[in-house]
């Protein structure tokens, strides 16, 4: 676009328009904005694989490049965007068949770590936060992930899933209580091991 | 769940230890999760999401996704000053500039040495300066031939005095001898 714009004080929803003008700058200023945070996301939703994170991160802007008519003025950009994050590790999931396999390898690691440590030191702790989380089914952990990760929200999170806000309110709220439930449990498990 | 105990939870969970809270609010803690134990855990995994927000994307993926994004866009339209313009475009554009700039492009500038006498208070001297044509003062000679016609009118021959009436030739030539001779 323009030599002399000022693209800093463009709004998401202003740059998407220019991008579908073919404005690389402006697609250059919104890849700056949300590039690291859909990496964040990717990488908590898609089991710490990193490379992984960020092929997902190439492919989320590569979708936009080709298609970006598929943004309609009038959406809000961070929904959108995280909607089609959400979107994609859904796929991922079904493609690999790997929530299950993924359970799997978590409670043969549940046998494996305990290590007959009775402390739960911090690095332990933050392992069975991890698993907590990824013992929630996907809908949950994205939820959550979009709630207290990339705080968005809850209006923006509705019009991620298409729902209520009041129907949001109520899955996060379920969700921490399931959450808190499961590291009691998990820390449980633990001592009963000993 | 009543909308501000849901915002309230949350603004604990984010913001307090349990330790932090004051006893009213651990009651609510306990209403809503039900312990110590299971607030604490559940901030650890808020504490711990938000720490991994942000994650650097490698550069090269920057870079690739901008050469795509130049390669798709720009052998078609060009975007110029804000518009953006199809490649035909551009190129009457720009001929359009190169023939304005051809003809409006300033007559070559005539310099005329002028020697100006500058009269200073006890000090005569000369300065040249150089100043561009201002008013030029040619002097032509135009010849210009304008036929003049003169009239003249005859006096009456009978006033003549040559012609001597009533008298012969030989009287008119020794009259004329006389005459001539002025004897």
């Amino acid at each position: 676009m323009g030599l002399f714009t000022n693209y800093s004080n463009k709004t998401d929803e202003q740059l998407m328009i220019l991008i579908q003008d073919g404005d690389h700058r402006a697609f250059e200023s919104l890849y700056e904005r949300y590039a690291n945070r859909l990496n964040g996301f990717f990488r908590k939703m898609l089991w710490s694989d990193q490379e992984m994170a960020e092929d997902n991160v190439h492919d989320l802007f590569t979708r936009i490049i080709n298609r970006p008519e598929l943004y309609k003025q009038g959406y809000d950009v961070k929904p959108w965007l995280f909607r089609i994050a959400s979107n994609m590790c859904k796929n991922a999931y079904r493609k690999r068949g790997f929530e299950d396999a993924y359970r799997q390898q978590l409670e043969e690691y549940q046998i494996t770590i305990p290590s007959v440590e009775r402390k739960i030191d911090e690095e332990i702790q933050t392992e069975m936060l991890h698993k907590a989380l990824d013992q929630l089914d996907e809908d949950r952990r994205t939820i959550f992930l979009l709630r207290y990760q990339q705080d968005l929200s809850l209006k923006e999170i509705a019009t991620i899933f298409d729902l209520p806000e009041g129907t949001i309110k109520s899955r996060i709220f379920y969700i921490k209580k399931l959450l808190a439930g499961v590291i009691e449990d998990d820390e449980n498990v633990l001592k009963d091991g000993k | 769940m009543e909308s501000r105990d849901f915002d309230k939870l949350d603004g604990l969970i984010r913001v307090k230890n349990y330790e932090a809270l004051s006893v009213e609010e651990r009651i609510f803690v306990s209403g809503q999760l039900g312990g110590e134990q299971a607030f604490t855990n559940l901030r650890s995994l808020v504490l711990e999401a938000q720490q991994s927000e942000s994650l650097l994307v490698t550069s090269s993926v920057k870079a690739d996704l901008v050469k795509q994004f130049k390669g798709k866009h720009q052998k078609t339209s060009f975007v110029w000053l804000g518009y953006r313009m199809p490649a035909y475009a551009q190129a009457l554009l720009l001929i359009f500039v190169i023939v304005s700039v051809w003809f409006l492009k300033p007559t070559e500038q005539v310099i005329i040495d002028r020697a100006v006498t500058v009269q200073l208070p006890g000090k005569t001297d000369t300065l040249m300066i150089q100043l561009p044509a201002d008013t030029v003062f040619i002097e032509k000679r135009i010849r210009v031939e304008v036929p003049v016609y003169i009239t003249k009118t005859e006096a009456d021959v009978k006033d003549s005095p040559e012609v001597i009436k009533g008298s012969s030739l030989s009287d008119q030539q020794g009259l004329r001898d006389l005459l001539v001779s002025g004897k």
